[in-house]
């Protein structure tokens, strides 16, 4: 079963001016217990898609879909309090930078017994055994003196790991992490990433792991969303990804990167994409990466549509299709003249 | 040849906890040495609190260090001296994290560029102008944008503006302070460009300041790595790439991902273990996994291992 199935949803902005879009028909599915990376520049909207998910869009935003389940329930047929009432129930979200989404001014048994109380745990012995499990779940040591303490007193990796146990608390199905790590150290980052993979596996939640570092995604994601400009541009399994990119933006997405192993030389360089993303109040004609795009053609004008590839995934691009019969093709040719030249050695 | 030597640098800094209580040190760098060759690059690689920072405001003039000194050229920098100062700012200059705050938001960029030579060159206005313009053109912006106020750029732009100002006096080093993180990747890709064909043209040096591996890996020549204030490890980049012996820089490279896979061994940091420390012990024996009895009592000196090569560690001894 689908633990998350979007079908066009589209979200707006409204001003003076008319309504700006911020996300366009994006379909999506998630299926029980995955973990899906969606990856793409800050104003792609990835935040965006996580805030609709969790219901937080602010009044100025207008969310339209035809279908939306979390879960197996259709939210677009709820009203908005029971809406609320049943996202929180089902899924949660761990923000960026952990020292402003926990409470100053609040110990952490307090922040905590909020967020029990909020899910119907209400008696005060049982809130404390909960929160000392929780804490317990994600690798803090002595629970007893952590639940006393304010955040400031805590390093930025434990107050994530207390933003992931308040997370944590309402049992949910599905946990969003916006960027979990970007403010953390490269040695805590792994651990917060490890702890978020295995949380994965033992209290069975899928995870949508959004952020802008392919090198973090490509460990353990199952498949992996690439957004720009509001557009879903390719969307599929991690090692199709990271393999055979069929989407030339995932392409310098990955070419951008500096290659293991690869110490610089005189005159060599980065593949850099030209240019830098659309603003939303004038998105390109045609496809969005159009302007920047290495290899756009005269029909790059007409917006591309979503088309599936088989065996690889969805990609929003004109010449998909055509990249991967060609890429087959040389696979083909070399497995040929593999072939050919062992008959030949054999020969020999 | 040597540009910046670098001898022994130390810098404390003394905090008070309570009217009552005495000032206790904090030992921000320690003995920190190295030199940095003509048109090479030192990659400075460490975690938040290792101390990088305070080492390369030092370098550039804004905090005094307590002891230890700076040669540029072979002729030593001191800290008052009024000369020296200005050939400090001239030569060394920096482009600093976040190009959202480093640039004054109340003027346009070209007047903060135009300061920079007002105060350091004896340039008239006309040749003012026409260096900004041919400035800006290399960082590959055009020079009508001189105009223009910080918030009209993205951070990208904002980024090669900083770039701009740096190489404005056309400086030998260039200190980056992680000069990336605020951007985006396919961003980053074109920054780094830049300032790898700033480096070729003009024969920069660069100290880079950063903990992204893969970048430094891509751009450095040589790698220090710090840990609380020292350097414990000391090499080029094949050395502390391909073959890291510190278990600092081990975990690491552990903790990276892809890189764990180059390095299937090492193991990524552990949580503090419950050692009893003496005030003199080694920085990393907290959460070393080879510590020793000795590793509680001593601190292990840089010793030279090979050439060019420098470990802080008793495992090699």
């Amino acid at each position: 079963m689908n633990l998350l199935h979007i079908e066009n949803l589209s979200i707006d902005l409204k001003t003076h001016s008319g309504p700006l879009s911020i996300i366009d028909r994006l379909s999506l599915r998630m299926s029980d217990n995955e973990i899906l990376g969606i990856v793409g520049e800050s104003g792609s909207g990835k935040s965006m898609l996580a805030m609709a998910i969790m219901g937080l869009l602010s009044s100025k935003m207008e969310m339209k879909a035809d279908y939306f389940s979390l879960d197996g329930q259709d939210l677009m047929k709820m009203v908005p309090a029971d809406r609320q009432a049943y996202i929180s129930s089902k899924a949660s979200i761990i923000f960026q930078d952990p020292k402003s989404s926990l409470n100053p001014c609040f110990t952490i048994a307090t922040q905590l017994n909020e967020t029990l109380s909020a899910h119907g745990l209400h008696a005060r012995s049982a809130r404390k055994q909960r929160s000392m499990e929780l804490l317990d779940a994600v690798g803090i040591n002595q629970t007893k003196k952590v639940l006393n303490l304010y955040p400031h007193q805590l390093s930025g990796g434990m107050n994530q790991r207390v933003a992931i146990a308040i997370a944590l608390a309402c049992k949910p199905r599905l946990l969003i992490a916006d960027e979990p790590t970007t403010s953390l150290d490269v040695t805590i980052q792994a651990q917060i990433l490890d702890l978020i993979v295995n949380l994965n596996k033992t209290e069975n939640v899928g995870v949508v792991l959004i952020t802008h570092d392919f090198a973090l995604l490509s460990e353990n994601t199952d498949k992996i969303g690439v957004f720009y400009s509001g557009h879903m541009m390719e969307h599929a399994a991690t090692k199709n990804i990271l393999t055979n990119p069929l989407h030339p933006y995932t392409r310098s997405l990955l070419n951008s990167v500096p290659q293991l192993g690869k110490r610089h030389t005189r005159g060599s360089r980065l593949f850099a994409l030209k240019g830098q993303i659309p603003t939303i109040d004038k998105p390109p004609v045609g496809c969005r990466l159009g302007p920047r795009c290495p290899s756009a053609e005269k029909q790059c004008v007409k917006p591309p549509r979503l088309i599936s590839i088989p065996n690889h995934g969805k990609v929003r691009c004109h010449f998909a299709k055509q990249e991967n019969e060609r890429k087959e093709t040389e696979s083909n040719v070399e497995t040929r003249s593999t072939r050919k030249q062992t008959i030949l050695g054999a020969d020999s | 040849m040597t540009l910046l030597q670098v001898n022994n640098l130390t810098k404390h800094y003394k905090v008070s906890s309570g009217i009552f209580s005495p000032n206790t040190l904090v030992r921000a760098n320690q003995n920190i040495s190295f030199t940095l060759e003509k048109g090479k690059t030192l990659a400075i690689v460490g975690e938040s609190g290792s101390g990088k920072s305070t080492l390369a405001r030092q370098i550039i003039g804004i905090e005094k260090p307590t002891s230890g000194s700076i040669c540029l050229d072979g002729k030593e920098l001191r800290f008052k001296n009024r000369r020296d100062k200005r050939t400090r700012f001239k030569t060394i200059r920096m482009i600093f994290q976040n190009p959202y705050e480093s640039l004054n938001p109340n003027v346009r960029i070209g007047h903060s560029l135009e300061q920079t030579l007002i105060i350091n060159t004896k340039l008239g206005k006309k040749q003012r102008l026409k260096k900004i313009a041919e400035t800006l053109e290399k960082v590959g912006l055009a020079s009508e944008q001189q105009y223009r106020y910080a918030h009209m750029f993205s951070g990208g732009q904002r980024q090669r503006i900083a770039i701009a100002r740096a190489i404005l006096l056309e400086p030998s080093i260039i200190i980056a302070d992680e000069p990336l993180s605020a951007l985006d990747v396919s961003i980053q890709a074109q920054i780094l460009n830049l300032i790898q064909s700033l480096q070729e043209e003009m024969g920069i040096s660069f100290i880079f300041i950063s903990h992204d591996l893969h970048v430094v890996e891509h751009i450095a020549d040589s790698i220090m790595v710090m840990y609380n204030g020292r350097v414990v490890e000391q090499g080029n980049v094949s050395q502390i790439f391909d073959e890291p012996l510190h278990p600092y820089t081990q975990s690491l490279f552990a903790s990276t991902p892809i890189y764990r896979n180059r390095f299937p061994n090492f193991l990524p940091r552990g949580p503090k273990k419950q050692v009893d420390l003496l005030d003199s012990a080694c920085v990393f024996a907290e959460r070393c996994q080879y510590c020793e009895t000795r590793c509680t009592a001593q601190t292990p000196m840089l010793i030279e291992a090979e050439q060019a090569y420098k470990i802080a560690c008793f495992k090699f001894e």
